[in-house]
């Protein structure tokens, strides 16, 4: 009986009597500077750019910069082990990642490697990591919402499939709470997202992933990493491989979220190879190709038409400001790209506001045709009572008799904000969120003091999930609110209010 | 003013010394590296060597090619693989031979930036890094 030891043997044996012995034929160069994550080489004359090269110790560089008799590349990986003089092979590739289902639920950094500690990914096939946007001919514009879960956001500011939604404020805004929440709140609506963390801490995504692992959000979403510790070169390469493994989805035709925390951090560790290899700084100091950096990105999101299998890729990338200022050169960039911001803000943050959505700045350019019609109907009248409540509060704050109207607007206004309100990791589904906008924005809760306005809407969406629940699976039906339903919808309510108040 | 590079050095110096009479041949190479010296690039001194050695086998459609080899190279085929060479590369080839006994066994040649490694070390490795 052949024990496993023979098979191991046999195994072997073939492998060595199969392997093939011939002279390879290969472009070499020779390292003439290292360091700081970057080296020159001389030789390598037919190099191409972002050409994958390989340098001892099997660690990669990607050639960036190529001169008349010198390339520059930045080093994936250790560059500590690699010194002057050693060789260097090009390998006429470009830079490429695994891609495929295998990645889904996996935390990996941006070469694809894993690194959760759960084994190898098997994965057949490759996507370059550079790759240009998908054509004209190919698009579609955005029709279908993505749901965040977040009032504020789906009602106002609403996202579509396919579009480029930038969340821009200070440190310690809620930024990176609302996309999590935005994941979180894809479970089981067939969307596949990507977190890609650049220069992120470590301590910071393992919170994040346990989060995920938590309400059940990891089995749809693969983590792309390149943290704080990892040099310039692996933040540079990381939004573009999460977008490549994106787009493989977006070609099967499913629909893909992915988050890029933060585009900040991107721009400067570009900033910090484009100067070791010498290129001119600009403004900030940073290169002159910034722009084309994030706007050859962000480009890549896209919604796909039928004839190209229908899929779409959301981006929501992410920019940390400097005590506020939206104007600096990075934020207007990449403001200037996307099809809108959420603009989150401190004071507002500190003000109890969370999430702390400045109303009036932030905007979406392309989303409201992907709104589903009941929401289209609640949500103009809400933006306007927010307005409103905004112009109106500043102004109140001077005079203390106010006429009627005024006073009404006001108070309408802080049952508004009271609304907006949620906490985190608690996504809303669309149903829920139509029935208590309309409430408020109707003048229905009107005569509910301000401070039991959450509770009432804790309490009334556990109702309306019970004994309401017909008027909701409508309205999710429907996706609009017809005569019937919004009868319907606010018998619920007031039925509900005589149980409040009783 | 903008550095100018060993080639640009070289290529210089090789057009001016093609246009010199024989006589004056000494003068103009103690001009060059008087100008070198001025301009600070003394430095580059043996990368413009380099350059123009290759100049000019250029030139003489010759070529530079080193070998590596475990061993001393017997003569007759040290001859036969410059004479193949030859023929490949349709270039009159000055074969460098070198010994390093770390490559186990067969030779491995050096043209310009192409690198032909037929050493048992190089095959070892690639099977290692099959398993």
């Amino acid at each position: 009986m052949p024990t496993i030891k023979d098979s191991i043997v046999e195994n072997l044996k073939k492998q060595i009597q199969q392997f093939q012995a011939g002279a390879t034929v290969e472009k070499v160069g020779t390292v003439t500077e290292v360091g700081d994550g970057i080296a020159r080489i001389s030789g390598l004359s037919d190099a191409m750019a972002s050409e994958m090269l390989l340098f001892p110790h099997d660690v990669y560089g990607v050639a960036l910069n190529l001169e008349e008799d010198t390339v520059g590349a930045m080093i994936l990986g250790d560059y500590t082990e690699i010194k002057e003089g050693d060789t260097v092979k090009s390998t006429g590739r470009i830079l490429e990642v695994p891609v495929g289902e295998a990645l889904i639920g996996r935390v990996v950094n941006p070469l694809g490697q894993p690194i959760d500690g759960k084994g190898d990914i098997k994965s057949s096939s490759f996507y370059p990591v550079e790759k240009i946007a998908p054509r004209v001919i190919t698009r579609q514009k955005v029709n279908q919402p993505v749901q965040t879960g977040i009032k504020a956001i789906d009602s106002m500011i609403p996202v579509g499939r396919g579009q480029r939604e930038l969340i821009i404020g200070d440190r310690q805004t809620g930024k990176t709470a609302v996309a999590i929440d935005a994941i979180i709140n894809q479970k089981g609506e067939n969307m596949i997202c990507i977190y890609v963390a650049i220069g992120q801490k470590e301590s910071k995504v393992a919170k994040i992933v346990a989060e995920l692992e938590k309400h059940g959000a990891m089995q749809h979403t693969i983590i792309v990493l390149a943290s704080a510790s990892d040099p310039a070169s692996l933040s540079f390469t990381a939004p573009y491989a999460g977008c490549a493994m994106g787009e493989y989805f977006m070609d099967q035709g499913k629909d893909v979220l992915i988050v890029y925390d933060d585009l900040s951090k991107h721009a400067w560790a570009y900033r910090q190879i484009s100067l070791l290899l010498r290129r001119p700084p600009g403004r900030e100091a940073y290169p002159g190709d910034i722009f084309y950096l994030h706007s050859r990105l962000l480009e890549r999101a896209a919604k796909l038409n039928k004839d190209f299998g229908g899929g779409s890729l959301t981006a929501l990338p992410i920019i940390e400001t400097q005590a506020g200022d939206i104007s600096a050169y990075i934020p207007t960039n990449v403001i200037s790209i996307t099809d809108g911001q959420i603009y989150l803000e401190a004071d507002l943050f500190y003000q109890g506001i969370r999430p702390a959505l400045n109303v009036g700045l932030s905007v979406s350019r392309v989303g409201s045709t992907a709104q589903i019609k009941a929401m289209k109907k609640v949500a103009g009248k809400l933006r306007l009572d927010a307005a409103q409540y905004r112009e109106l509060a500043s102004f109140a704050q001077f005079g203390s008799d106010l006429d009627e109207a005024t006073r009404k607007q006001l108070e309408r206004g802080k049952r508004v904000q009271e609304i907006l309100k949620q906490g985190q990791y608690v996504p809303m589904p669309v149903d829920k969120q139509v029935a208590i906008i309309y409430a408020v924005v109707n003048g229905m809760l009107d005569d509910v003091p301000v401070e039991s306005i959450r509770t009432f809407e804790e309490k009334f969406l556990e109702y309306m999930g019970t004994t309401g629940k017909s008027v909701l699976d409508a309205i999710t039906k429907e996706k609009d609110l017809t005569p019937e339903i919004e009868k319907a919808l606010s018998s619920a309510i007031e039925d509900y209010k005589k149980i409040f108040t009783s | 003013m903008r550095k100018l590079s060993p080639k640009q050095y070289a290529q210089a110096f090789f057009d001016a010394y093609k246009e010199t009479p024989q006589e004056h041949a000494a003068a103009l190479i103690e001009q060059f590296i008087l100008m070198l010296k001025k301009k600070r690039d003394m430095k580059k001194a043996p990368r413009i060597l380099n350059a123009l050695h290759q100049l000019i086998n250029d030139r003489d459609g010759k070529m530079d090619v080193s070998a590596v080899s475990a061993h001393k190279m017997a003569p007759e085929l040290h001859s036969s693989l410059a004479a193949d060479l030859s023929a490949a590369l349709k270039k009159d080839v000055i074969l460098a031979a070198s010994e390093n006994p770390q490559v186990i066994g067969g030779v491995r040649i050096q043209i310009g930036d192409t690198l032909i490694d037929g050493t048992v070390r190089t095959q070892l490795e690639k099977l290692q890094s099959t398993f």
